[in-house]
């Protein structure tokens, strides 16, 4: 019994020898199709970028004018602290100018806002009186047009909530009937905290980033979808590989005693092998190097993964070859495949930017769960659920592989 | 060494081979001729056990069941497509088929079917960049790898030339001195002439030619129309 199971996976690794020296003979092909697409891809990327971010207005800041009859200093002076504070440097530009200039820039989509303060603008503040400033706005501006108004009027009230503090503070004193020569600085103290409480709108707010890519920062998003889309099309170059195995062929081999799930696997198996041949080292070097995980942690864990990843592709591909009648039908279905599923997985628009009911569906699509892992080996972060689906995966077009098999060698 | 008893195959509703019956004796080669897509292919494809029939027997050696294990040990099979790996040499393909069993391809390599076929000359030579005698020669070599007593062909001159089917013809006769028995489907002349029985398939049906015709190509044309 021993000798006949010996004779048997002597018999398939000798089948898996023959599979893999003919892979490897696919590996310039391979080489060669991966940098032609992905040229294209990083030209599409390239282009898309200049598409998105050539309008500068898109990441400029947002100019805002203030027109003021006021010659106060203290306007400038204000204008000065304020544009330098944190939260408001990165995203406003202040401009002082005259009305009419303000509407014509304003009206030419120069300006995000024109805010006319009222003659005695900042006395009005220092004695109460708290005189209203008009914010404008672009008659065609959207939402972020009612963020921006809500954020102002949160300021000011904000700033009235300081003043009040500041004046109560002053009235305390004085009902007190404390040292007079102290108010001055204890009102320019008051003045201080208040207002710096007030204007530092920052200690108010947690902030939060969000992003249409989730947890994964935009270069590491692309990177993983360009990955995986990269290892499909690459596909088109082994196109005779994946054809390789005619009918009459299989069915010879099968009178050899290998099965057709195993010539299957031993199939996929072989061109698994020449992708990884080719990313693992740049895998090691980018996780060892860029994620800073340990090497040993690497070998052993991530480049398994990988592995898999790159097998789960690999049947897919095998699958779409042999339902094609031919190499050039495989290409095309291929092609057209990949674009596919990965557009509808998110991985060309994040899943935030798709409709619901592609959103809903996504968890029954074999990208979504390559993407998954291919996000998880290039952020470095690793949920079991997405390996698993991807092992399953890979069963499942396995399963497939051999239903097609057999119903063309009936 | 062959018995086939009311073997039919069908796909579908379509009666490829209907109650088909013969014997091969040993050391008689049998010919199988029959129009373009009457089932002569299908008749190989289902002795070497390639592909499944719907109904009969078929006993390999008088006590043999029809099995994928019997059929690989003891017949051999050179379909008309060469069973090759385009993309590897000669050796290499010797190799699989020869399985584990490395020294019989290395004696084999020095005076038995390959060295006779001349295939040690271009051993290094990829598949693809054969010739189709060289390609045919090799699937004969790779055919026989286990020595087999039966040996089935399915047009294994077409699109040869003279000599190399010299070779092939020369090799069978030696083949069947031997005591081993080989089926043939052929429309070659060359080939026909080489046979002892011959069958036609027409019409889903099988029947045995006579031999004083079977010497004439304008008799067998008429038996094919």
């Amino acid at each position: 019994m021993f000798r006949n199971v010996f004779t048997k996976v002597k018999q398939y690794f000798s089948y898996y020898r023959i599979q893999q020296k003919t892979a490897f003979s696919y590996i310039p092909k391979l080489l060669l199709c991966m940098l032609c697409f992905a040229a294209l891809l990083v030209g599409f990327a390239f282009a898309g970028s200049k598409l998105l971010y050539s309008n500068h207005n898109s990441v400029a800041k947002v100019k805002i004018a203030l027109v003021t009859e006021d010659d106060n200093p203290l306007i400038d002076l204000a204008l000065h602290y304020i544009g330098k504070m944190d939260s408001v440097e990165g995203i406003c530009e202040f401009e002082v100018t005259t009305e009419e200039d303000a509407f014509n820039k304003l009206r030419n989509g120069e300006l995000y806002s024109v805010v006319l303060l009222p003659p005695n603008f900042i006395d009005g503040i220092m004695n109460g009186d708290n005189i209203p400033a008009e914010v404008i706005l672009h008659p065609d501006s959207g939402a972020d047009s009612v963020l921006f108004e809500t954020l102002a009027s949160a300021a000011a009230y904000t700033l009235r909530t300081a003043q009040a503090g500041i004046y109560a503070g002053i009235d305390t004193y004085q009902f007190y009937e404390l040292n007079k020569k102290s108010v001055n600085r204890i009102t320019n103290d008051l003045n201080e905290i208040y207002i710096d409480m007030a204007l530092r709108r920052s200690l108010m707010f947690e902030p939060e980033s969000l992003s249409a890519t989730g947890t994964l920062s935009i270069g590491t998003f692309f990177a993983s979808s360009a990955f995986i889309l990269l290892l499909l099309f690459s596909g088109i170059g082994c196109a005779a590989f994946y054809k390789s195995n005619t009918s009459f062929l299989s069915k010879t081999i099968k009178r050899q005693g290998i099965n057709y799930s195993a010539q299957i696997i031993l199939q996929a198996l072989a061109i698994s092998v020449c992708y990884f041949v080719i990313f693992a080292i740049p895998y090691l070097l980018y996780s060892h190097f860029i994620l800073y995980a340990e090497l040993l942690t690497t070998i052993f864990i991530h480049l398994p993964i990988l592995f898999i990843l790159i097998f789960g592709i690999c049947t897919f591909m095998l699958l779409l070859f042999r339902i094609s009648k031919n190499p050039q039908t495989g290409t095309l279905l291929l092609f057209f495949v990949s674009v596919v599923l990965i557009f509808l997985s998110g991985g060309i628009l994040p899943k935030a930017f798709l409709p619901l009911a592609i959103q809903k569906a996504m968890p029954f699509l074999p990208s979504t769960h390559w993407l998954s892992l291919a996000f998880d080996l290039f952020s470095g972060s690793f949920t079991g659920s997405a390996l698993i689906l991807t092992l399953l995966i890979s069963v499942l077009f396995i399963l497939l592989n051999y239903i097609s098999t057999r119903l063309e060698n009936l | 060494m062959l018995k086939i008893e009311n073997l039919s195959k069908s796909y579908g509703k379509h009666n490829i081979l209907n109650n088909i019956s013969l014997e091969l004796p040993a050391g008689k080669c049998i010919g199988i001729i029959g129009a373009n897509g009457c089932g002569k292919s299908t008749l190989l494809s289902i002795i070497a056990g390639t592909l499944s029939y719907n109904s009969g027997t078929i006993t390999i050696l008088d006590k043999y069941p029809h099995s994928a294990a019997n059929c690989s040990q003891y017949i051999g099979y050179v379909p008309q497509e060469n069973p090759l790996f385009d993309k590897l040499t000669a050796l290499d393909n010797l190799k699989f088929w020869y399985g584990s069993d490395s020294s019989q391809l290395k004696e084999d390599l020095s005076n038995g079917l390959p060295a006779l076929f001349g295939i040690t000359e271009y051993l290094k030579k990829r598949v693809e960049n054969m010739s189709g005698g060289m390609k045919k020669r090799l699937s004969i070599a790779c055919s026989l790898a286990k020595h087999q007593p039966i040996l089935v062909l399915d047009e294994p001159c077409a699109a040869l030339d003279l000599p190399c089917k010299e070779d092939i013809h020369n090799y069978l006769r030696n083949y069947l001195k031997a005591g081993n028995s080989v089926i043939i489907t052929s429309h070659e002349e060359s080939d026909i002439a080489m046979c002892d029985i011959l069958y036609l398939i027409k019409d889903s049906k099988i029947s045995c030619i006579d031999t004083d015709t079977s010497s004439d190509m304008s008799a067998l044309t008429e038996y094919l129309r």
